[in-house]
């Protein structure tokens, strides 16, 4: 169980990435859902003993994360939203490296350990080519495959999928969605699917603060009735924005396909339809750009 | 378009926070330089500060030094578009490839020259600095400046500037562009340690693409005078190499134009290959592996193995580390192959002087390594964006820390092996000596390159705590800077510049000797220090995301723990203590003065005693000493007595004595007189006489004084008592009678500095009052000696005069020496593990005291005393001594040989080690000795009076000597080849002159008048006069002045028994010689040979000619010339030619005057080459246009002339022009 107390976190400039968080994450897959610059991966960073926060506590399994990284990252799996290789070292190699890093001192296990990573991710037959070499979508499975070793307790994926072909992606999906019982992953993403496909708990984070926190099936039952879709011409939008809370718009046949939140039906040519994740995600968001939440602590 | 670009451009480079450092950074360097007397002596100890000479020379190098400007601007005008992606932003526009580049390159080329101009600015700034000593400076020229700037400056930046721009279009790397510079550079350097001898000069003065070579090259011979009010011309080998340079850059500019495309992403060497993703599904069941991860300390220090050996690994794989090895290499291998010449012969390639040579040479590859691999290790984790993940590992920060610290060390120690072993392989091709393996590892791994491993630490240390690797890199340069300026300053005491330690010169004699005690601890003092720095590298080192240096300053309690605090503890403790007994040893055991302290008491001795500067003293007529000599002890006592009496007609009531500072005077007493006035600190006693000393009377003064050398001092300057090869003097080691002006403040513009006047050289020729001493000793004339020297039983010892007993008591070695005959107030005293080569010749016993090692020249020493002692007793007097006797010392002494009364001593790296192989090669050993075997004529049986030209009559006559000796050895071509170098020397040297050239006869210890300038008098002389006219006169001069001491004879004596002895019709010649500064300027302009119809040739020689006169300064006015000079005919170059006349037609004296002169000839075989003096035996600042080759010739068959190996003299005589 990773317990997050009271987390914050303030750059220089007054940038409050980490606003009070406080969040616990049982075993299984967690996903922490949210737009770009919400602070997940300063979040990300801080679990993965990468950053001090201002204040707060953090602690996995007993371990006191902040006065005791050294601990947790004998237990930890990171994979970093954008990480760089040595563009001259093979793959298996660099997977031997870091199997060393993580403490497998045992040649022969050690061995057994990367090939079964380089099979389960896809790798073996480009193993000795130089990660430089790679693609996008092998170096991120070679990421998930570095933090996989050692047997890990605690897996922090952040923005895993960005920048993957839709194959790519599901391949990554089945290898997560494998991933043991008993270890806690966060799924940190801004990608909905991701979430909703894998995730049976779930957070939303925006603007440094966890704005909601549960199942996906329960927060989608939250906004069950409340979905209205509607098409319209584009020079209607702005007068609909300024009469609905529009959760997303499209472009459907040359026209526009909005979709609203309303508790009751708004009428004329919209027709209700069945709530999603997305559209949780669009009305929290929403909500909390119609009505900001008080700035006068990060001015501070 | 290209006007958009080359505003954009300059904008964007003049508003970086690069611009305004690296602006800053030239402006402070170039005034320091120019505004901190000390610094800007070292550019150039006679020109005004403010020269065109000085402000040329400081442009310069700094653009040498500075080759980073134009490659960090014109590389980053091209490089910042792939390093940030805009590259597809700017490609894609309608845009044309010209305007693009050359928009960039003017753009950033004009900021490059705005940096620039910080240079001759702050040059300018610093000329009118209030503090600067007024003879410094001369007249302010602003056009100086901007003529240096435009002429040197900007050509400096556009040539390398070119270049790196090339570079980094082609290879579009950031590292394959500051590799380029750095070869570059390296590839200047290794060219200018070429320039040592002439034959290389005018092809690297060509090749250097910054003209400093050309420069040096064309002002080689300028006076003062010249350096004071010329700009270097725009003609001759500078012309040729700013237009050849300038031609590459802008050829390098369209070879730019030509390749860049858009289309083509740049060449990389490693092309990199997409893989395509194989298209088998995952498989659908996924078993993670159990695997037991193994933590603790153990493990971690694996874990920390590892990561050496893949830092290291990474480091070997990247290009930059074999560049710099390669060209390691290359510097050591230039030199090695350019061994310590002197006259053009090497020395044998003993390892102790490869070892340095190497070791100097290498040096700035490590100081690279520091810097830029530092940054590297320390940041490349980063840049590549892999430390996150590294970071989440659980390997401890230590292992990743220390790790890059050895990766470090072992990088540092594997470039000394390298170098080590080409070193080796270097002496083994030359082969001669044998190659000491030990004493390699020692110098150039272990104990010489020992301060780098420490800066190695600061380094990582420094870049941890910058928290950018260019602000570290930055501050490291800044730090070896200022380091460097203040050692030069002479501010430094070890103990707080990092890493200072004192020297520990190795000598073949004496080994590292006791040196290496100070050495120890001051290493261990920065040890300490740096596991100090260590500790703190790693506490503040940032694991994970990169935040502020002052966030991470809390957090180091809890990285260190309790265990790391401890050892930081300890440490600090250690530290602190370890200092403290160094400043015990260097400060307060043994005298410490920073150099403005030294100036003060100068200074206040002279306040105090030059009241008594020509006092009366009572004269030294006779030593009788003996001296302990304490070698592993490192002391030494002398007790004796001096017989002294009284020259003079009136009474005397006190007399002076005066020691060096150093000693320790244990007891002094003169019979009938007491200790009137005793001055400890100073040194200086005043004796009362009871009843005063009468006219004729003598009376006894005794003395007992010792000087020892405890602990260790600072600067690491051993003293003259060592474990072996102990030299010292009677200056040194013995009381002085009277005041001692030596001991005065001697620098001119210190004097000024301080409101004293100035002090003459030397007295003039006509001051009667000094030619009553000596110019070696005040208060002495000729004396008796007597001596006993003890040392330890396996040592020798040795005091001047013939040995009369050795014994051996109270387990000390005793000899015993007296001098047959009297000898000047100037004497030595030695002691060392001698092996003893002997020889009789003549009734006099020839010996050399050597090392038992240096074999290699001691047969030579002894022939050349005895061929010496030979000659000279024929030609000028017999010979005074029965033994004449030849002592090895260490080389850290000096690279010299003096010589004491039937006493040479040599210093080993002067010609015990000379490569005697080839014969072509001028044998310095024989010259050496044959010359200090003279001054047993020219000095110990004639001594000049303390007036100008007294060197002339014991160093230009020993030289003298020396010559005709050898030209009996080796014939007039090695002679001719040596005065090569003499002529060379001589001119090059004029420019150095700090006050005035004088005449020989006037002569005020000027070394390259008295020896160099010296050598080509005389043997003009001879070759007008003639060898026994000389001779004649010289053996005159000893038989009326040799022991004369009242007055002692001048050279104006010599010149009237040379007058009288060459008759009058060669007034006008030695007037010219010796009595003034000629210099002649002969050129041979044309040269016709026609053949007759009887197989004869006419020959038509027309020369130029001109004489000149030269003031003190260089300043020349031409005067009429008529004189008898040389015309010479030659089937062969002189130069090509072997020894022997077979090559010579015809070299007879003609009436050569004012302006052109034309000779004819009628000879029996073709000549080849002729000219005027050719054998160069008058001064002539371009010898080489004397000799010409044929212009035309007409009838019959040419002759094959072969290769015109002469060619090089005519692109020379056609470069130089006006010399």
């Amino acid at each position: 169980m990773l317990s997050i107390r009271n987390l914050s976190k303030t750059y220089g400039g007054g940038v409050k990435a980490l606003d009070d968080v406080s969040l616990e994450i049982p075993k299984g897959m967690f996903g922490l859902l949210g737009p770009n610059g919400a602070g997940k991966s300063t979040l990300m960073r801080t679990i993965a003993t990468l950053q001090e926060p201002d204040s707060g506590e953090i602690e996995f399994d007993g371990i006191d994360v902040l006065k005791e990284p050294e601990k947790l990252r004998r237990v930890l799996g990171y994979l970093p939203q954008e990480f760089g290789v040595y563009p001259r070292v093979s793959a298996r190699a660099m997977l031997d490296h870091l199997a060393q890093l993580k403490g497998i001192t045992n040649g022969a296990e050690r061995s057994r350990l990367v090939n079964e990573m380089l099979m389960q991710t896809n790798l073996l037959y480009v193993s000795t080519k130089s990660l430089g070499s790679y693609s996008g979508g092998m170096r991120q499975r070679w990421g998930i495959a570095q933090a996989l070793l050692g047997d890990p307790k605690l897996l922090i994926v952040d923005e895993p999928t960005a920048g993957l072909d839709p194959e790519e992606r599901n391949r990554f999906h089945n290898l997560l969605a494998e991933i043991g019982e008993n270890v806690a992953v966060i799924l940190s993403t801004h990608i909905v699917d991701d979430v909703a496909d894998l995730c049976p708990q779930m957070a939303i984070m925006d603007g440094g603060q966890i704005v909601a926190r549960g199942a996906p099936a329960d927060l989608v039952k939250q906004a069950e009735g409340k979905v209205w879709r509607t098409v319209i011409d584009k020079d209607q939008l702005e007068a609909c924005a300024a009469r609905y809370l529009v959760l997303s718009s499209r472009l459907s046949a040359g026209r526009r396909e909005i979709h609203v939140l309303s508790d009751d039906n708004p009428g004329e040519g919209f027709e209700p339809v069945r709530a999603e994740l997305e559209h949780v995600y669009f009305a929290t968001l929403a909500k909390r750009r119609a009505d900001p939440p008080a700035v006068a602590e990060a001015a501070a | 378009m290209l006007g958009r670009f080359a505003a954009f451009e300059f904008r964007y480079q003049l508003l970086s926070p690069m611009f305004v450092v690296v602006t800053l950074a030239f402006f402070l360097i170039t005034f320091v330089l120019l505004a901190v007397p000390e610094a800007a002596g070292a550019l150039s100890a006679t020109a005004h500060l403010n020269s065109p000479f000085t402000i040329s020379l400081v442009t310069l190098s700094l653009g040498v030094y500075g080759i980073f400007i134009p490659t960090a601007f014109l590389s980053g005008a091209v490089l910042r578009d792939r390093h940030f992606g805009t590259e597809p932003l700017f490609f894609t526009r309608p845009v044309s490839e010209f305007g693009y580049l050359t928009g960039r390159f003017l753009g950033a080329f004009a900021v490059t020259c705005l940096v620039f101009a910080a240079v001759p600015l702050a040059a300018f700034l610093a000329s009118l600095a209030p503090w600067i000593d007024e003879a410094m400076l001369g007249p302010v020229r602003p056009l100086d400046y901007v003529y240096a700037y435009v002429v040197l400056g900007v050509p400096n930046l556009l040539v390398p500037g070119a270049l790196m721009f090339t570079v980094a279009n082609l290879t579009r790397s950031n590292m394959l562009t500051y590799t380029a510079a750095l070869a570059f550079f390296l590839l200047y350097l290794i060219g200018s340690l070429l320039t040592s001898e002439a034959q290389y000069r005018t092809l690297v003065g060509l090749l250097d693409p910054f003209g400093v070579m050309a420069f040096t090259e064309v002002t080689r011979y300028w006076t003062p005078a010249e350096m004071n009010s010329r700009l270097i011309p725009l003609d001759g080998l500078f012309l040729w190499n700013r237009l050849l340079w300038i031609g590459v850059a802008l050829a390098l500019l369209g070879l730019n134009i030509r390749l860049f495309s858009f289309r083509a992403s740049g060449w990389t060497p490693w092309r990199r290959k997409q893989q395509a993703a194989p298209a088998t599904p995952a498989p659908a069941q996924f078993e993670m592996p159990k695997v037991q991860p193994q933590f603790g300390p153990l493990v971690a220090f694996r874990q920390f193995l590892l990561r050496v050996r893949y830092e290291m690994g990474l480091i070997v794989r990247g290009v930059s580390f074999w560049v710099l090895l390669a060209f390691g290499v290359l510097l050591v291998c230039v030199v090695l192959f350019n061994l310590q010449l002197l006259y053009g012969t090497p020395v044998l390639p003993v390892t102790r002087v490869l070892a340095e040579l190497a070791a100097a040479q290498f040096s700035l590859v490590p100081m690279i390594v520091l810097i830029y691999f530092a940054s590297e290790l320390v940041w490349r984790d980063r840049i590549n964006r892999a430390h996150e993940i590294l970071d989440a590992t659980p390997t401890p920060s230590w292992a990743f820390v220390f790790a890059k610290l050895v990766a470090m060390w072992a990088m540092l120690a594997a470039l000394f092996c390298v170098a080590i072993a080409t070193a080796v392989i270097a002496q083994l091709v030359i082969g001669g000596a044998p190659v000491e393996l030990d004493l390699y590892l020692t110098q150039m791994l272990l104990i010489g390159p020992y301060n780098l491993y420490l800066i190695a630490a600061l380094s990582v240390f420094v870049q941890v705590l910058a928290n950018n690797r260019y602000l570290g890199m930055a501050l490291m340069v800044a730090y070896i800077v200022v380091r460097t300026i203040i050692g030069n300053l002479g501010f430094g005491h070890n103990l707080y510049l990092f890493p200072g330690t004192s020297a520990a010169p190795y000598s073949d004699m004496n080994g590292y000797g006791h040196f290496l005690v100070g050495r120890f601890w001051f290493e261990l003092y920065w040890t300490l220090f740096a596991g100090i720095l260590v500790a703190l590298t790693f506490a503040l080192w940032n694991r994970g995301t990169l935040s502020p240096v002052w966030r991470r300053f809390p957090l180091v309690p809890r990285r260190l723990g309790a265990a790391g605090i401890g050892a930081v503890a300890v440490l600090l403790v250690a530290f602190a203590a370890t200092g403290g007994f160094i400043f015990y040893n260097t400060n307060v055991l043994n005298p410490f003065f920073m150099p403005s302290q030294l100036r003060d008491i100068s200074v206040e001795y002279e306040e105090r005693y030059r009241q008594y500067e020509d006092a009366t003293e009572p004269r030294l007529t006779a030593v009788d000493v003996d001296v302990d000599i304490y070698p592993y002890e490192r002391r030494y006592r002398a007790r004796g007595v001096y017989t002294v009496s009284n020259a003079s007609d009136a009474p005397i009531e006190t007399m002076h004595v005066d020691y060096d500072y150093a000693l320790d005077v244990n007891d002094q007493q003169v019979e009938g007189g007491r200790l009137a006035e005793a001055d400890d600190e100073y040194s200086f006693y005043t004796l009362a006489f009871d009843t005063p000393l009468k006219p004729g009377e003598s009376r006894d003064f005794r003395f007992d004084v010792s000087r020892e050398w405890p602990g260790f001092t600072g600067g690491g300057n051993g003293g003259f008592v060592i474990w072996n090869g102990s030299f010292f003097n009677n200056f040194q080691a013995l009381p002085q009678i009277g005041f001692n002006p030596r001991k005065m403040l001697q620098d001119p513009g210190r004097r000024r500095g301080r409101g004293l006047d100035e002090i003459d050289r030397m007295p003039k020729l006509e001051d009667e009052d000094a030619a009553r001493e000596n110019y070696i000793a005040a208060n002495a004339d000729w004396l008796e000696f007597h001596a006993t020297v003890s040392t330890t039983p396996d040592q020798i010892a040795i005091a001047p005069g013939q040995l009369q007993r050795e014994w051996e008591e109270d387990g000390r070695r005793y000899f015993e020496y007296r001098m047959q005959s009297p000898i000047v107030n100037f004497f030595a005293f030695l002691s060392g593990r001698f092996a003893v080569e002997e020889a009789e010749r003549d009734g006099v016993t020839l010996q050399v005291f050597y090392h038992p090692d240096h074999t290699y020249n001691v047969e030579r020493m002894v022939e050349a005393m005895g061929d010496s002692i030979a000659y000279f007793s024929d030609a000028f007097s017999p010979f005074q001594h029965r033994q004449m006797r030849i002592f090895e010392f260490p080389a850290f002494f000096g690279q010299f040989a003096q010589s004491f009364p039937n006493t040479v001593p040599y210093s080993e790296g002067a010609g015990f080690i000379m490569d005697n192989r080839d014969p072509d090669k001028i044998d310095y050993v024989y010259y050496i000795t044959a010359h200090e075997t003279a001054h047993q004529w020219w000095a110990h049986q004639l001594i000049g009076a303390n007036v100008q030209g007294a060197t002339m009559l014991s160093e230009t006559f020993a030289q003298y000597s020396a010559l005709m000796l050898m030209e009996k050895e080796f014939g007039e071509h090695h002679i001719r080849r040596f005065l090569k170098y003499e002529l060379d020397r001589y001119l090059a040297s004029r420019g150095g002159e700090r006050i005035e050239e004088l005449p020989l006869y006037r002569v005020e210890n000027q070394q390259y008048i008295h020896y160099q300038k010296g050598s080509l008098v005389m043997y003009a002389l001879r070759d007008y006069l003639g060898e026994a006219t000389v001779n004649r006169a010289l053996s005159r001069l000893l038989d009326e002045h040799a022991y004369r001491s009242d007055p002692y004879p001048r050279s104006t004596d010599f010149l009237d028994i040379l007058r009288q002895e060459a008759g009058p019709e060669h007034d006008g010649l030695i007037e010219d010689l010796f009595e003034k500064i000629v210099l002649f300027d002969l050129r041979a302009t044309d040269l016709q040979v026609t053949e007759r119809p009887d197989g004869r040739f006419d020959v038509r020689l027309t020369a130029e000619a001109k004489k000149l006169e030269a003031d003190g300064e260089g300043e020349e006015t031409e005067v009429p010339l008529d004189y008898m000079i040389d015309i010479g005919l030659f089937t062969e170059h002189p130069d090509q030619a072997g020894a022997g006349d077979d090559h010579v037609l015809v070299l007879e004296k003609r009436r050569v005057t004012s302006g052109e002169n034309v000779f004819t000839f009628t000879v029996d075989a073709e000549p080849v080459v002729g000219g005027i003096d050719p054998y160069i035996k008058l001064i002539d600042r371009s010898s080489e246009d004397n000799l010409r080759r044929v212009d035309s010739r007409e009838g019959g068959d040419a002759v094959d002339g072969g290769q015109n190996a002469d060619a090089p003299s005519r692109v020379d005589a056609a470069l130089r022009k006006a010399g």
